[in-house]
Order: C-alpha cells, then sequence, then structure tokens
C-alpha cells in the first residue's frame, strides 16, 4: 500500500523522489519490514550480533537500490530478498561464524531437557541445509509467508517455491520421520 | 507431522530473535567518524580485510611472541607498523555481484582478481580461473594461493596449510545432489599437478572444517538427519580417528575475560593456532584478539573498543569493481577476501559486468479450442456410496523436465498419465488451494479437466490460466512442449469435504485420478 503522498505525487518510480523526501519514503516503506527481517536473519543466522549486522547492512544496500524501485513493487518482498541475500554471503564467506559460548540457550525459551535435545537435533539440521532450502524453510514456517511470496523473495514461483519447501523437509528428517510432503 | 506441528517445533528450536536487537539506521548513512559510506559502483570492504589483515598480523606476532602469555592490552601500533613494514601489497578477492527482479531467479557473476592496499583499486586477474582443478558440490568458492601462484577451487578452511594442496567433498552416487545421494567421499587435490586423490568414503554427509597441521577436520551427519560426529583424516593416509566435540574450533570454551559472550572463529594460523575476536559489536564495546595454541595457551594480542578511531576492523573503500548492470531493482557486489595480501601492486584488467536485464519474451498467444469436443466425452468417474471408503490414486514418481528458468516443480502425481495432479497430498473442504497439472510430453494437444464429488453433490470451482467451462470443469489449451512438460496451476475450491474423481480428457487419451478433501480450512497459507 502506497503512501499516500506517492500517489499524490504521480510518479511511477517510487525512487524518483530525491533528497530528504525520497530517505523519508524509503524509511516509511521500510520501517515496518525490520521486525520481519530482524526475524528472518535470525533464523538464517541464529546469533543476535550478525543478524543486526545483516539487517543494517541490507537496509543500506537496499537504501542504495531504492531508486530503482518501480512502484508496483512487493516491497517487502524485494526487502526481504535482499536481506536474505546478505544473509547468504555471510554464511558462505566463512571468515567468522559468532557463536554464543553459553550454548543458546540463553536466548531459546525455556524448554525440559528432553524437549532441549530434540530442538538442538533441529536446529543443527536446519543450519545444515543447503542455503536455498534453509532460506525456503525460513520463510514458510518461520516468517508464515505464503508460498507466492516465498517464491518472490527466492526467484521461483510460488509452486516451484512450494516444492523447493517440500524438499527441504524431506532432507530435514530430523527427529521428526513423519514430516514428508504432507507439511 | 502436520504443517503447524512442525510450524511451531521449528520455532522452538530457532526461538525468537531477542527483543534487544537493535534498530538499522534508515536512509542516507550519517558523515561521522564511525559510520560506513556507500559510494555508487563501490563495493565495501569491512569485516572481510579486517580479517585477512588480522591473520597477517596474527601470523606475524606469533612468530614473534612467547607462547602461552597474556599481552598487556597494547595499543594497536601494531596496524600502522604493518602497515609500513608490509604494504603496498594486492589482496586476493572473490567477487560475487548479483542482480535481481522480484519473481525472476537471481543473475549472479563472480570474478576472481586483487584489491591493491591501501590505493583501494580493483583489477581483475585475467588468469583467475578454477576451472580446469576438480572441485566438490559445495557452493563456489576460490582462494589464491601465493605459494603456487594460481586460484585454488578452496577455502581458507579447506586449503592445505601450506597452500599447495586442498580438500573436497564429492556426493556419491556421480551426479548425485544432496537430495538422492547416499554417500559421500572426502579427496585431497594437489593443486600444481592437478591430481585428485580420494581419501575417505562415508555413508553420511562429510563436511570439511578445517585443515591444519594436526590434519583435515571434517563432520559427518547422517543423510536422514542425526548427531554431528567429528573426524581427524590423515591426509597423507586417510586414516581417520573420531575426534572430541570439543575439537570444533567454532566451540570456544572458558572465554577468559568477565562479561565476555560473544566470540568469532577467525580462522586457523601456522603452527596450529586458532584466532579468535572475543566480545561483541556495538560501538564502544570492549573487545579482544587472542591466539590459542594447539596446548591451549591463550594470548592476547589485541584490545580495543569496537567502533573507534584505531578498531582492529579497519574499513577501504574500493573502486574499479564491475558496473552495476542496467534493468534490475536491486544489484550488489561483495568483495570477499580470498587469500593473502601479496606484496607489491598488482595491474590487471577492468572486471567484466553483467549483462543488463533481459526483456521478457511475450507470451505466445494460446491456441483457439473447440471444448464442446472433448466436453462430449463421457465422465465416467465412479459415484462412491456415503460412508464407503475412498479409494484414493495412488502416489507416482514422475521425472518432470520443464523449460530453464521455469523454477521447480514436484516429482510426484497421481494418476495413470499422461495428465497427472499433483500439488498437495490433501485438498481441505473450506477455502481456495492450489492445484496443479503435469502433462507428459509424450502429449502436446489441450486438456479438459472436470472434477466432481463421488461421494456427494458438494460443488467445485476451478480457476487458472486458460478456460473455465463451469460445473467444475476446466480447460487448458496448451500442455506440454517436448522434451518439457506441461505445468499448468490453477485454484480449486471444493464446498464440502468428501472423495472426489478428477478426469482429464485428452484428443487421445482419457485418465482420471481420485483424491480426498478433508474438513475444514486449508493451514495458514
Amino acid at each position: 500500500m502506497l503512501p499516500p503522498r506517492i500517489e499524490k505525487v504521480g510518479v511511477t518510480a517510487l525512487g524518483a523522489l530525491a533528497g530528504a523526501e525520497g530517505d523519508q519514503t524509503f524509511a516509511d516503506l521500510v520501517a515496518p519490514l525490520v521486525p520481519a527481517a530482524q526475524r528472518l536473519a535470525y533464523g538464517m543466522l541464529q546469533n543476535p550480533h550478525d543478524c543486526e549486522d545483516a539487517v543494517q547492512e541490507a537496509t543500506f544496500k537496499a537504501w542504495r537500490a531504492f531508486p530503482r524501485l518501480r512502484a508496483d513493487s512487493n516491497v517487502r518482498a524485494w526487502f526481504l530478498k535482499i536481506v536474505a541475500n546478505e544473509c547468504r554471503q555471510r554464511r558462505r564467506s566463512r571468515w567468522w561464524s559468532i557463536v554464543k559460548v553459553a550454548s543458546v540457550g540463553d536466548d531459546t525459551p525455556s524448554i525440559s531437557s528432553s524437549d532441549g535435545e530434540a530442538a538442538m537435533d533441529l536446529r543443527r539440521a536446519v543450519r545444515r541445509l543447503p542455503d536455498d532450502m534453509r532460506l525456503a524453510i525460513v520463510l514458510r514456517y518461520y516468517l508464515d509467508l505464503p508460498f507466492e511470496e516465498v517464491g518472490s523473495v527466492l526467484g521461483v514461483s510460488g509452486p516451484a517455491a512450494k516444492a523447493r519447501v517440500h524438499r527441504a523437509l524431506v532432507r530435514l528428517r530430523v527427529e521428526i520421520p513423519e514430516v514428508s510432503a504432507d507439511a | 507431522m502436520r504443517e503447524e506441528e512442525f510450524r511451531e517445533r521449528l520455532r522452538g528450536a530457532l526461538g525468537e530473535p531477542p527483543a534487544s536487537l537493535g534498530a538499522p539506521m534508515l536512509g542516507r548513512p550519517a558523515s561521522s567518524g564511525a559510520a560506513r559510506t556507500y559510494p555508487r559502483l563501490m563495493g565495501l570492504l569491512a569485516i572481510g580485510v579486517a580479517v585477512l589483515l588480522i591473520l597477517v598480523l596474527v601470523g606475524s606476532r606469533v612468530t614473534l611472541r612467547p607462547r602461552g602469555n597474556v599481552l598487556p592490552a597494547a595499543t594497536p601500533t601494531g596496524v600502522a607498523q604493518l602497515a609500513l613494514d608490509s604494504m603496498p601489497c594486492h589482496l586476493a578477492v572473490y567477487v560475487v555481484q548479483e542482480a535481481d527482479n522480484p519473481g525472476q531467479p537471481s543473475a549472479p557473476a563472480t570474478s576472481l582478481g586483487f584489491v591493491n592496499i591501501p590505493s583501494g583499486t580493483f583489477f581483475a586477474d585475467p588468469r583467475g580461473t578454477v576451472q580446469d582443478l576438480p572441485a566438490g558440490s559445495t557452493p563456489s568458492a576460490a582462494l589464491y594461493s601465493a605459494e603456487l601462484h594460481r586460484w585454488l577451487p578452496a577455502t581458507n578452511r579447506s586449503i592445505s596449510p601450506d597452500h599447495r594442496s586442498y580438500a573436497y567433498v564429492k556426493l556419491t552416487p556421480p551426479g548425485a545432489t544432496f537430495n538422492k545421494a547416499t554417500g559421500s567421499e572426502l579427496h585431497v587435490v594437489d593443486g600444481a599437478t592437478g591430481s585428485d586423490r580420494k581419501l575417505w568414503a562415508s555413508a553420511a554427509d562429510i563436511e570439511v572444517i578445517e585443515w591444519t597441521s594436526s590434519g583435515i577436520l571434517a563432520s559427518t551427519v547422517p543423510w536422514q538427519g542425526g548427531i554431528m560426529s567429528l573426524w581427524l583424516v590423515d591426509p597423507a593416509t586417510g586414516s581417520t580417528t573420531q575426534a572430541p566435540q570439543s575439537a570444533d574450533p567454532t566451540l570456544f570454551k572458558g572465554i577468559p575475560f568477565a562479561g565476555i559472550s560473544n566470540y568469532s572463529y577467525l580462522g586457523p594460523v601456522a603452527e596450529g593456532s586458532r584466532v579468535y575476536r572475543l566480545g561483541g559489536r556495538d560501538a564502544g564495546t570492549t573487545y579482544y584478539v587472542i591466539t590459542v595454541d594447539p596446548a591451549g595457551h591463550v594470548t592476547t594480542i589485541y584490545m580495543g573498543k569496537a567502533g573507534d578511531a584505531t578498531d582492529f576492523d579497519p574499513s577501504f573503500k574500493v573502486s574499479g569493481g564491475p558496473a552495476a548492470p542496467a534493468g534490475y531493482q536491486y544489484s550488489n557486489i561483495t568483495f570477499l577476501p580470498a587469500g593473502p595480501c601479496v606484496p607489491g601492486e598488482f595491474r590487471g584488467v577492468a572486471a567484466t559486468p553483467l549483462p543488463k536485464a533481459p526483456t521478457p519474451s511475450p507470451s505466445p498467444t494460446p491456441p483457439n479450442v473447440d471444448w464442446s469436443v472433448l466436453m462430449a466425452k463421457p465422465l465416467m468417474l465412479p459415484d462412491v456410496a456415503g460412508g464407503a471408503p475412498c479409494n484414493t490414486s495412488s502416489q507416482v514418481s514422475l521425472q518432470v523436465n520443464v523449460r530453464p528458468g521455469s523454477g521447480k516443480w514436484p516429482n510426484y502425481g497421481f494418476g495413470p498419465g499422461p495428465a497427472y495432479l499433483s500439488g498437495q497430498i490433501y485438498w481441505y473442504s473450506a477455502g481456495s488451494q492450489a492445484m496443479l497439472v503435469l502433462v507428459d510430453p509424450k502429449y502436446t494437444g489441450p486438456v479438459l479437466v472436470r472434477v466432481k464429488q463421488l461421494d456427494g453433490t458438494g460443488s467445485i470451482t476451478l480457476t487458472g490460466d486458460g478456460t473455465g467451462l463451469g460445473g467444475g470443469a476446466f480447460g487448458i489449451p496448451q500442455t506440454s512442449s517436448p522434451p518439457y512438460w506441461g505445468t499448468w496451476i490453477g485454484s480449486f475450491t471444493p464446498s464440502a469435504p468428501g472423495c472426489y474423481g478428477i478426469q482429464f480428457d485428452g484428443t487421445s487419451f482419457t485418465d482420471d485420478a481420485v483424491f480426498e478433501v478433508k474438513q475444514g480450512p486449508p493451514p495458514p497459507g
């Protein structure tokens, strides 16, 4: 949904607004998306500092790319795609991997020891998924996006996104062998 | 497990982002000493360059300092001193250029080259290739070996300590993807000769963690999931011994500084030591850079405040990178350190930019089909008595070959073919859901789709790209185009749960499938 003043100006490119007005438009459009972006980055990177860095870096890159964004674009999918790319780069570079010393218990909800083991196994299995599969799982089940939007972020069609999620679930069968094409 | 149950378990396993996460700065970055600027068409080497320089610095300090000592918190004069001694140099980088339009596949391009330091100018290496050497199934990577004066398809974790060999993992059987692999092999390649030696085979998924003077540390995880095991592999003989979980360098216990809980593993250096950055990255936070030798002795080589003017993580602006391609809503260039900073300046060639975005081809006009001919074929779906079992069709595996760029489609369907129902295993009685039809390329004509409730009189609505014919009938005028399968996606809205049949009529066939519609709305999304 475009802010009223965009329609009033009648521009076809969001980024045609220059200077401070363009910055405000960018902030208006992207600010509501930050929680989803943080959630995506946290689901992919599993560390708060990595998550903050990735979202900030992605926000800067989105700001630079903003002049080329068309008014009819799905801004959420566009921004989340940039965040996803940033997360992929960080995982790919492997020059640094921040892991909390006190395991991740500080950030996870309190769970019983048996649940804790299962949760650890699932978390580890998700971490070992190939990037595109992990991203599909996070977008679908951690961010609750519909398949069409998952596809927009992944760069594929909605049905293709669904197929990728299905493949990720098959690959993922950790502690949950009953998860198959049904999920 | 149902979708909702898996969703809850995944969220419980991953946890929620902490409420303390800082919000990003939106809009134009402020000009300040600690802020970063992003000139158009220039990449920014930040942490990556810093890490490389850290390892260069550490490598020097480790050889000069006695082990096991905790040095006094040092002012970072070592940075300036090393700069005078070792620069100018050219830093090997792996450049990734991305360009995206929503809903379309990404168009990434990679190039290998060097960034001259301290000038920040980038040049592509005309001899920058790894195509002549064997590599594994991992995402593309490249690392420059100053010892061999060439690029290797390796990372800092998979390269040998002498930078003349590298390890990689091959999935088995040959040509297998992660979905189809039943085993994996660890290989070692001599970078000078290209000779490829299989070192170790496992029925699990092998991943290389790092190669140090102690050997190749690798992990295995069963393909169906499970516990990760660590192994130390002798690169000379291939003999393996199981390693304890404590051998994982990314796990660090016993941080020697109070109040510090976060750390980064920066990589190994010569003589088997490991380098860690301890502390957060929030501006003003105290952090340390330490080395840990094989005996576990910790040496502090730097202490400072994140984001201050003398930060251990310097940043560089890069010029000379490939230009941003036209026609994309998003493009980005990233420079990833890929090797040492080789003494001297490098003069290569200009980087090759990505081509501009392709113009989408207009969709061809669908043929004009007289549906009355196919509609005249009798509907042969059997009635099922109320309460009788719904004998649903068995799921069959399909080898669906689609046009490149069409995305990935399911590899299963229901029915005898050549037209198959696909997309879901179950449908639901409230709400609209996707329904896919896959058509084997041995048939290329139109397909009439008719759906009927077999154990009742519920109504059906089918919509999609084609011709709605009412009463649960839909016409797909164009299907397959050999050698590619026909793929159609539509929306299916039943009014009641029960047993349903779908009949596909083509000019030369009629087939059908039976499926179940469950009570209630479909799962969210």
